[in-house]
């Protein structure tokens, strides 16, 4: 730092900002680059936890009749490994890369509710562990991840499986909630200076996208769960026709949420691949606007096509119509964003390393995986192969190609900003190349096992029907994948300490994240920075401008812990937002309910009780100390 | 004759019966559906061909360096190329498919109850299929025969949970919803035994709740309602000890008992499967069921029953008989 | 060299956070409540009999009137929320204690309505009363919330001063209200609609 202001500025940063470590830091901290790493680890484990339960899986069903599991625990470990991968691995993941970089990005020093963000980690490592202790009571859920009615019913499923399965999601939908809140309040009012709607980098978009979808699509999931477990526990009527009510009205609830729930985990992922393309393009991104509308398009366009998951239901031809539209139209956005990609590709000079890999895998799988999604619109060709393994194929080959493929390009793009060193690019080659084919090997099998007819969910099948080679092949790619994904884990424990040292921008990027070290100091940035394009980090004057702030004090903002709020339009900054720092009532606060909900489970009534106070006594804590004082 | 339980056995051992290819459709509704399947395929496989070409098109370009930004900006050619293979050509190339869906989606209509010549109620049921024959007075499980070349109209009905009535080769799958009368299309264009099996999870033994279709000419068929019409002989061997052990209160049999825990057995022997296709129907095989029937199918209804090897196979033999 | 580097200001401040983080809350509560308004009207449109035979039409006079004690409590939240960003908490204070005593008669008086059905029917007969309750218990929940909540901010105020976080507090607890007064007319007409 050249001048005494600036020194002096950064040390007053530092005051205000550091956070000691330690146990008690570990538990009250509200800082979002700390939360966002606890959400990647934790969603990592219940990755392998869910790869887990798929290798046994691929191990049974590797030849006819096998007899690793019976049907008890097979059908345990596909419910939890759709539960699993679906609600604690690839949404938190994406969040997790949300909360690491979202304030980043927009140039804040934070989210706008701190604590509310430790909060919905703290929830969703509850829930998560609320939902696995289900397997330590051998009652794990175990009609499918979309548990249809009636077998999800007492009468069909009397053992507390399926209490597990309805109170462990309404438990992680308060995380989901609370944490969409936060992104969009962030997102649309904690912006830099100057960064206008138009100049939100698309990753942005994206988390704001499956923002909006979780506010709007979560509330018909917690209407199914709270009328199944009344059902359950109350023996109130809902889903059996004896008594007035229809088994399809969860369908269509649950698919309400289901449908818009693939966005919210598509829409932050290619989010990902918006950012990424054009740094390794070296170009500006192609339609940027246009992106930007296709990502909220898609997720409006997303409600409005639930009923193609019930094509084989019996309903009128004139509904299914209408929805086989609206299921292709869906495509036209995507389209759109696709060929924006390729564009910058084209339009620019590529430069190869392990993130543009991933990306590129991500390309050819999600369009193979479109292409699929193309045919179940096609109402016939659904009523043929839905729950095939057709269908298998085409959900994974769109959410693991579409989702998970971009995951491990944030992983090995964004590894230099967390932790200061690169990743070894041989092993990442390696290990990429592994992961590649291992999953076109799993997965592409499967399109052949559905048009063969073999039904989804089945634990064992016959011999003699010539599935037995494709499943064999479907399990030594699982193999393979698992060895591809192992590369990657070693690559990121290793690196730690062996990897070369990253600087703040190895890269050569485009957005804010990179024009801070590596990793970022607690307050982020040191003068809040002013942007004038929506590529911010090229723009090499204004990044120097920043600098010449701090050595005047302006946008410093070193009167407390402080980040600047600017209008949801054009960025002109509105006022300076006062945060919390460390705070002890997000825990408390998530223990209070995990007791409601063990309780609840449980079927202690007077527990649940003063599970239900503490929780109320944990939300007056929390308000107890107000900003400022 | 060639339908015989033991013939239908031999079938099945030689896996000519074991087949649920959606791409060997027999049936009009089927090909209609397998058609519309290559057309999609052709399509699909140009699209990821384009797409794969262009990646492949941006990386024989030259190289760049991460320490150079090629350009800034936008490009307003690039913009309106992504908008035509983006946006136009897909609006164009959906809006064509989704004409010609309309057009497929009558072949695999279930025919009106006023044109149905043959209609069939089949019952779902927490692992087996109850079959019936309303105008032809004829009740069985796990099997259906239908004559060569008539539309048959099933309608299916469930009283536990969701299932899914599904013969591949022959039409779509239509689900059995407590509540709903849902009716499917079922008609073959040459004879041949037709494999379906339940195709909505619907519990612990999903994985082996399956059916057959036996499509014969008229007169075969004509036969095979008559034989399964007829009532079984009284006084035949081991149906006191059926009734003794108990078994009739899960099972009917026509004249002997009346349960309907489990599948209808009263013409069980001239099945080709048990257990709705879990096992084929021979003496050895229908003895192990008996016997131990969780360990065939574990978590199904019938509770293991220990009986002495004698009854096992006094049983056997009685049912066997019942054709 | 200290020019003045260009920085773009707005012209005013903007709505406090807090306000538009309620405003989503309020916005997936409606959503939830729009889930079972919809699943009773679909249960509804299902049924030939409905309410079923030997279930009585609902009642319609007390449940009107004391949907309309508790939207008329809109007023002294809104009072409240205006006072509050005036710096004036004595008002504030008074609006909020209005407000809680409005919601509070509606609370009680819905619920006595409410155990005196549950008595008669219960719960377990039918899809008609199931829908009946859960509507009516969920939306009592989201009224019994609300005055917890304002009790607590009018505790604050009177042990302590009106700090703009109380202000902003206060403004997005009337939202809170103000949405909670519009679900109580939809679940009125949702669940007298059989009368109608």
């Amino acid at each position: 730092m050249s001048t005494v202001v600036g020194r002096e500025e950064l040390e007053r940063l530092e005051l205000l900002w550091a956070e000691r470590s330690g146990l008690k830091t570990f538990l009250t901290t509200c800082d979002h680059k700390k939360i966002g790493t606890r959400y990647l680890v934790t969603s990592f484990v219940f990755f392998v936890a869910g790869g887990v339960a798929a290798l046994t899986m691929r191990t049974q069903l590797a030849t006819a009749n096998g007899g690793i599991v019976g049907p008890k625990v097979y059908n345990e470990l596909f419910s939890m490994h759709g539960v699993t991968m679906i609600f604690f691995f690839v949404t938190p993941m994406l969040n997790g890369f949300g909360n690491y970089m979202v304030p980043l990005q927009i140039g804040a020093r934070d989210m706008a509710f701190p604590r509310m963000n430790a909060l919905s980690y703290w929830i969703f490592l509850a829930s998560g562990l609320f939902m696995y202790s289900s397997f330590l009571v051998g009652a794990a859920p175990d009609d499918g991840w979309f548990n249809y009615t009636p077998l999800a019913e007492h009468a069909f499923t009397p053992g507390r499986n399926i209490d597990f399965y309805n109170l462990g999601l309404l438990f992680l939908t308060v995380s989901s909630t609370v944490g969409a809140t936060n992104f969009l309040v962030t997102i649309f009012k904690l912006r830099a200076p100057g960064m206008s709607l138009n100049r939100i980098p698309l990753f942005c978009w994206g988390i704001a996208a499956q923002s909006f979808s979780l506010i709007f699509a979560l509330p018909a999931l917690s209407a199914a769960n709270i009328f199944l477990e009344l059902e359950r526990r109350f023996g109130f009527h809902f889903f059996d026709r004896a008594n007035g009510g229809d088994a399809l009205l969860w369908q269509h609830l649950f698919w309400i949420f289901g449908h818009p729930d693939v966005y919210i985990i598509f829409l932050p992922a290619v989010g990902i691949v918006s950012t990424i393309v054009p740094v390794f393009a070296r170009r500006s991104m192609i339609a940027h606007d246009w992106l930007a509308l296709a990502t909220m398009a898609t997720a409006f366009i997303g409600f409005g096509v639930w009923v193609h998951h019930m094509f084989a239901t019996g309903l009128s031809n004139v509904t299914y119509a209408f929805y086989s539209a609206a299921s292709m139209v869906i495509v036209i956005p995507s389209g759109v964003q696709i060929f924006g990609w390729l564009a910058t590709l084209l339009k620019g000079r590529p430069v190869i390393r392990s993130p543009l890999l991933y990306i590129l895998g991500f390309v050819v799988t999600f369009v193979i995986g479109g292409v699929t999604g193309v045919m179940f619109a096609a109402i016939p060709f659904d009523q043929q192969v839905t729950d095939t393994y057709f269908v298998v194929a085409h959900f994974h080959y769109v959410l693991f190609g579409g989702a998970v493929f971009p995951i491990f390009a944030a992983i090995h793009y964004w590894y230099p900003k967390l932790t200061g060193r690169m990743l070894d690019e041989r092993l990442a080659t390696w290990s990429f190349w592994t992961f590649f084919v291992g999953f076109n090997l799993t997965f592409f099998p499967m399109h052949v096992l559905g048009l063969l007819g073999e039904p989804r969910r089945v634990y064992t099948y016959h011999s003699g029907f010539g599935w037995g080679i494709w499943n064999l092949i479907s399990t030594i790619g699982a193999f393979t994948l698992a060895a591809g994904i192992l590369g990657t884990v070693v690559n990121v424990v290793r690196s730690r300490r062996a990897g070369a040292v990253a600087g703040p921008d190895p890269w050569g990027a485009n957005t804010l994240e990179w024009a801070t070290s590596s990793p970022p100091p607690e307050y982020n940035f040191p003068s809040i920075p002013v942007v004038r394009s929506v590529d911010p980090n090229w723009d090499v004057e204004d990044r120097r401008d920043d600098i010449r702030r701090l050595e005047h004090a302006e946008l410093t903002l070193t009167g407390g812990h402080e980040t600047i709020g600017t209008d949801w339009l054009d960025g002109n900054i509105e006022e300076v937002h006062e945060g919390p720092a460390e705070s002890p009532w997000p825990l408390l606060l998530a223990l209070a309910l995990s007791w409601f909900f063990l309780a609840f489970l449980a079927g202690h009534w007077v527990l649940a009780g003063i599970g239900a106070a503490l929780t109320a006594a944990a939300v007056g804590g929390w308000q107890l100390k107000e900003p400022g004082e | 004759m060639f339908f015989g339980a033991g013939g239908a056995a031999a079938l099945l051992l030689s896996g000519c019966a074991d087949r649920q290819n959606t791409l060997a459709p027999h049936s009009s509704a089927a090909r209609s559906i397998t058609t519309l399947w290559w057309v999609m395929f052709i399509g699909s496989t140009i699209v990821v061909m384009v797409v794969s070409l262009l990646v492949v098109l941006a990386f024989l370009r030259r190289r760049g360096s991460l320490d150079h930004v090629e350009a800034r900006g936008e490009s307003p050619r690039a913009r309106n190329a992504v908008l035509v293979s983006g946006a136009l050509v897909p609006a164009v190339v959906l809006t064509i498919l989704f004409v010609y869906v309309l057009t497929s989606v009558p072949a695999t209509a279930e025919p009106k109850p006023k044109d149905a010549k043959l209609t069939i109620d089949v019952g779902g049921k927490q692992w087996f299929w109850t079959v019936r024959y309303p105008a032809q007075h004829v009740t069985t499980a796990n099997e259906l025969h239908i004559p060569v070349g008539v539309p048959v109209r099933v309608r299916v009905h469930t009283d536990d949970v969701i299932h899914s009535f599904w013969v591949p080769e022959l039409n779509r799958k239509i689900d059995m919803i407590p509540g709903y009368d849902n009716s499917v299309l079922l008609e073959a264009d040459r004879a041949g035994v037709y494999r379906g099996q339940c195709a909505e999870f619907c519990g612990l033994q999903h994985a082996n709740m399956a059916f057959y279709v036996v499509a014969e000419p008229r007169a075969a068929f004509g036969r095979w309602v008559a034989r399964e019409q007829r009532p079984p002989a009284a006084g035949a061997p081991g149906a006191t000890l059926f009734t003794q052990v108990g078994c009739g209160g899960c099972h009917t049999i026509a004249g002997l008992s009346t349960g309907t825990v489990g599948p209808d057995l009263t013409h069980v022997g001239g099945r080709m499967t048990l257990a709705a296709g879990t096992i084929p129907q021979t003496r050895a095989d229908l003895e192990r069921w008996i016997g131990d029937p969780q360990h065939i199918k574990p978590g199904n209804k019938m509770p293991a029953l220990h009986l002495t090897g004698s009854q096992i196979k006094r049983l056997a033999a009685y049912l066997e008989s019942l054709r | 060299m200290s020019e003045q580097l260009s920085v773009p200001v707005a012209l005013q401040r903007g709505r406090p956070l807090g306000w538009w983080g309620m405003l989503m809350l309020v916005a997936t509560e409606a959503v939830l409540f729009g889930s079972m308004i919809a699943s009773y009207f679909y249960l509804r449109f299902r049924t030939p009999q409905w309410p079923p035979v030997g279930v009585p039409e609902p009642k319609v006079l007390y449940p009107v009137l004391l949907t309309v004690v508790l939207v008329l409590s809109s007023l002294p939240a809104a009072v409240a929320s205006r006072s509050a960003r005036r710096g004036r908490p004595g008002q504030a204070a008074w609006g909020l204690v209005a407000t809680l005593a409005l919601a509070s008669v509606y609370a009680a008086g819905t619920s006595v309505l409410v155990v005196r059905a549950w008595h008669h029917a219960g719960a377990q007969r039918d899809a008609y009363d199931s829908l009946f309750f859960t509507l009516q218990g969920a939306h009592v929940a989201h009224v019994a919330v609300g005055v917890l909540i304002n009790l607590f901010l009018v505790g604050k105020l009177s042990r302590g001063r009106l700090t703009r976080y109380r202000a902003n507090g206060i403004w997005a607890m009337s939202l809170y209200w103000h949405f909670v007064n519009v679900l109580a007319v939809g679940v009125l007409l949702t669940t007298i609609s059989p009368a109608l």
